[in-house]
């Protein structure tokens, strides 16, 4: 319903007061209309019009890139860092990509199989940590007779016995040392080995997963030979993302659109099966259940999609649900 | 020099001149340190892992990597910066496309505090602190692209009510921004 009374001209107050709404392209066609007409007429109204610009400016700032990123990894940023921690708690959108890069230099401490091999050379494998520890303890036993030998033979003997013994000590804490350092390398080693070995076998179980999704297709396809998968990549939906931001996906005919669904994080397996309906459409609901890497995947034909903003609502056994939206665009 | 700055000196020489297994490792480092962004940026993806590699090679070539840290470090901290870049120039891309800029900038041009934008984000982000979080929210929704008929009805709020509200905070925003750079004056570091 339109409160404004489309056949008298508009005035100053209700042209200013609509100007947000003409910036971010929200007002109906004949009001937005009817708004540029009148400031097309009305020098006043346009410097409201600037100044409503600036208001965008104003609210729509962020944390540089460089104070984000350097706040993420413990740096000094060069500003306050109440006013930092006070902008991320009021603003969604950097929190998100301090989130992001928070979770990505996780990774960086964690080896990766594409770190090239160390320079320094280290032990081969076979000297292994038990080894060199039963060397150093030898050696210490050794010193150790060696040390009361000396002790007795200062006591009993002449001083350059002594002297002697002194010196063999001194040549044995040195091998001792080396021995523990050898088996230092070689413990840094295993934990570097054992991190990297992780490393692959989460890169193992991610390419399990894209192998089985990639098995999914060919399967469909199959069953429905006349019926093409889209070949764009799979939507992935969030929760959290905020109206205006939507993903907008054009689908062909006759396609299918595969989309993964990020559910909240509250949700574990055991929260499923999960039911995934789309609003507005009388096709059924769709069974799924979470994937190794968490989401919740389902396709859909593009014949029960609607053109325009599309809503999916999760269903969890609990009965809790979770929508997620995105936007068919005219093909 | 260390050996690991020896390493790194030579993966460097390694990856310009096209060495396989220096690309592996860099290529490998790159895909790892934007693999977080993969979700945000999952139709963009592909372009932007071509953008990365062009980014790290350009600035290995051209030896802007001067060891202060370790590579691996320095070709995280560049994915991250390139990658965070590249999702601000999405949403901005998504909020011109909001409202015909050109036909605004023919009604009315930004003024002259537009440079603020860049100089003294800080200074926005003072305005942002001072005006309340009623205002921040009312704007993140205008800014975010909801009609006003669409906040009314989330805010239970009238229409009228609303728009009066969001003009009174716009207005407020800006004398707060007038007198911070008022006080901040003319090449003043305050």
């Amino acid at each position: 319903m339109n409160e404004i009374d489309n056949s008298t001209p508009m005035d100053h107050t209700a042209v200013i007061e609509r100007l947000p709404w003409l910036v971010n392209g929200t007002l109906d066609t004949e009001e937005g209309q009817r708004v540029r007409e009148h400031l097309e007429a009305c020098e006043s109204c346009r410097t409201e019009l600037r100044a409503t610009r600036d208001g965008f400016d104003v609210f729509d700032a962020h944390l540089p890139t460089e104070v984000l990123l350097s706040h993420a990894w413990g740096e000094d940023t060069g500003w306050p860092r109440e006013t930092v921690e006070r902008h991320l708690a009021s603003c969604p959108r950097c929190a998100e990509e301090l989130e992001m890069v928070e979770e990505g230099r996780e990774r960086l401490n964690a080896p990766s199989p594409f770190d090239p091999p160390r320079d320094l050379p280290f032990p081969p494998p076979r000297a292994s940590t038990g080894n060199a520890w039963r060397y150093a303890a030898w050696a210490a036993t050794v010193l150790l007779v060696i040390g009361l030998g000396g002790w007795w033979n200062t006591w009993h003997s002449t001083r350059e016995e002594g002297d002697r013994l002194a010196q063999q000590r001194i040549a044995l804490e040195a091998e001792v040392e080396r021995l523990k350092l050898d088996n230092e390398m070689t413990q840094d080693q295993v934990a570097e080995l054992e991190k990297s070995a992780a490393q692959l076998r989460q890169d193992l179980q991610d390419a399990q997963v894209d192998l089985q999704v990639a098995e999914t297709r060919p399967r469909n396809i199959e069953s429905e030979p006349a019926v093409p998968m889209l070949s764009a990549a799979v939507l992935t939906l969030s929760a959290s993302t905020t109206r205006g931001n939507e993903e907008s996906v054009q689908i062909p005919e006759n396609a299918w659109l595969p989309v993964s669904l990020v559910p909240p994080s509250g949700w574990g397996p055991e929260d499923g099966p999960f039911l995934v309906r789309l609003l507005g459409s009388e096709s059924p609901p769709l069974k799924t259940s979470r994937d190794d890497q968490g989401y919740l995947n389902v396709i859909l034909p593009q014949e029960v999609i609607p053109v325009g903003e599309v809503t999916l609502e999760v269903e969890a056994r609990s009965g809790e649900t979770q929508t997620y939206r995105f936007v068919r665009s005219l093909d | 020099m260390s050996q690991d700055s020896l390493s790194d000196s030579t993966l460097v020489r390694g990856y310009v001149d096209g060495d396989a297994e220096a690309h592996t490792a860099v290529d490998g480092w790159i895909h790892s340190a934007a693999s977080s962004f993969r979700r945000r940026l999952a139709r963009s993806w592909e372009d932007l892992l071509q953008d990365l590699h062009l980014e790290v090679f350009r600035l290995l070539r051209d030896r802007k990597f001067e060891g202060g840290s370790s590579l691996k470090t320095y070709v995280w901290r560049v994915v991250q910066h390139t990658c965070l870049d590249y999702c601000r120039a999405q949403a901005r891309n998504r909020e011109d496309e909001m409202g015909d800029p050109d036909a605004l900038d023919r009604l009315g041009s930004r003024s002259a505090h537009q440079g603020a934008r860049a100089a003294d984000r800080d200074l926005l982000l003072r305005v942002l602190e001072e005006v309340g979080d009623d205002c921040r929210r009312l704007w993140r929704m205008v800014t975010e692209g909801w009609s006003y008929r669409e906040m009314s009805e989330e805010l239970g709020a009238t229409a009228g009510a609303l728009r009066v509200r969001v003009l009174r905070c716009r207005k407020k925003a800006l004398e707060v921004r007038d007198r911070l750079l008022r006080n901040k004056g003319p090449g003043s570091d305050a």
